[in-house]
């Protein structure tokens, strides 16, 4: 019997909680796919936050970086050690997560049952633009989305995370090679450049989620169950998508007593 | 609430279709993936069509992964057309709730 489970890193900075954001998205988890969940952290979670994890697991952050963007620009943030996930996973498939990754449906538990080493996201598209190709920099490749990762525990995975790991010490030489914009780490970027050099330097799709990932990059005022659709409100307007799994950016929306009533609602039902 | 706090309220509570109806599409699509064998198929219609047109009894077909996968064709071909009938329905139903939602 393979044994499947899902993985979680979160590090708390000094504005945002995200071993809490990772212990919320723990409930969605297992009420939505019914797996058991670990939580990867540095410093030993209260008993209050352990109890809502089926494993906790304790290693550094690896990375003291610092996000660029919509969201908290400048502030704290520990993206590194995500490519010790290979080693760290305690099951032979492991569907590995940003905390910030809502479970709302069992496409993912899908690709679970599939042969491949590994498979991530390759298409994403955000709530509010049509856009759905991004490039690491105006002369660089499309990225893909490392929010998403499913993988088994074979030789092919184990050599992927290496190549992130690798990619991560030596960053200041991989962002120049593939001409990346920014110069802050971002594991989106390492796992595009690990998946790209382990199929050698082509654009393979084989590896890639076969569906498109939904990213909410508003800032959310709420999130609301409407028959089978939510909806999502912003200052400006209102989204009503189907019920589905998506990545929200606005972190204190997940940390809202807003969003954990709409999570209490949720996995009543 | 005074008037324009409710004016206010009810411009929040504006949608726009066009986005919503893209979405709902995307996730449609998604649904449309069928396991079958250790594989995995995007439903199509021509893919139903194939199937139900095939002369044999057994039959090879190339899942989204790229990979062979041997399909006894009558079984396949059932569950394929329940699940894409299935699918087609949740999204004339959800298509059918959009449109009753206020527009931009």
């Amino acid at each position: 019997m393979v044994n499947t489970g899902v993985v979680m890193f979160a590090f708390n900075t000094q504005t945002v909680d995200y071993v809490e954001i990772a212990a919320r998205a723990a409930k969605l988890i297992t009420h939505t796919l019914n797996l058991p969940t670990t939580l990867i952290t540095d410093i030993e979670p209260a008993s209050s936050i352990k109890s809502r994890f089926d494993q906790v697991v304790i290693s550094n952050s690896g990375l003291d970086n610092r996000r660029i963007g919509q969201f908290e620009s400048g502030s704290e943030w520990k993206n590194g050690n995500r490519f010790n996930a290979y080693d760290l996973s305690p099951y032979d498939t492991t569907i590995l997560l940003d905390s910030d990754y809502l479970m709302l449906d069992t496409s993912l538990l899908t690709i679970t049952t599939m042969v491949n080493d590994y498979q991530i996201m390759n298409d994403n598209r955000v709530l509010s633009t049509t856009e759905t190709q991004y490039n690491m920099g105006i002369t660089s490749l499309p990225y893909i989305w490392a929010t998403a990762v499913v993988f088994r525990k074979t030789a092919k995975a184990k050599m992927l995370f290496d190549l992130v790991g690798r990619i991560q010490r030596n960053y200041q030489y991989y962002y120049k090679l593939y001409q990346v914009d920014h110069d802050n780490f971002r594991n989106d970027y390492a796992f595009t450049i690990a998946n790209r050099m382990l199929n050698g330097y082509a654009t393979e799709k084989t590896c890639s989620m076969p569906f498109k990932m939904l990213t909410v990059e508003v800032e959310v005022e709420s999130i609301s169950k409407h028959k089978n659709m939510l909806i999502i409100k912003d200052k400006k307007t209102a989204y009503a998508v189907p019920t589905q799994n998506m990545h929200v950016i606005d972190k204190q929306y997940l940390l809202s007593n807003d969003y954990l009533l709409f999570l209490e609602t949720l996995c009543q039902d | 609430m005074s008037e324009a706090e409710i004016l206010v309220e009810q411009i929040k509570l504006s949608t726009d279709f066009q986005t919503n109806k893209i979405i709902l599409r995307e996730k449609i699509l998604t649904d449309l993936h069928l396991t079958y064998n250790g594989g995995l198929f995007k439903i199509t219609p021509e893919l139903i069509a194939f199937a139900a047109t095939w002369p044999d009894d057994n039959m090879f077909l190339e899942d989204v992964y790229q990979n062979p996968i041997e399909l006894k064709r009558a079984e396949f071909l059932k569950q394929a057309q329940q699940h894409y009938q299935k699918v087609m329905n949740t999204w004339h139903c959800e298509h059918a709730e959009l449109k009753k939602l206020r527009k931009l």
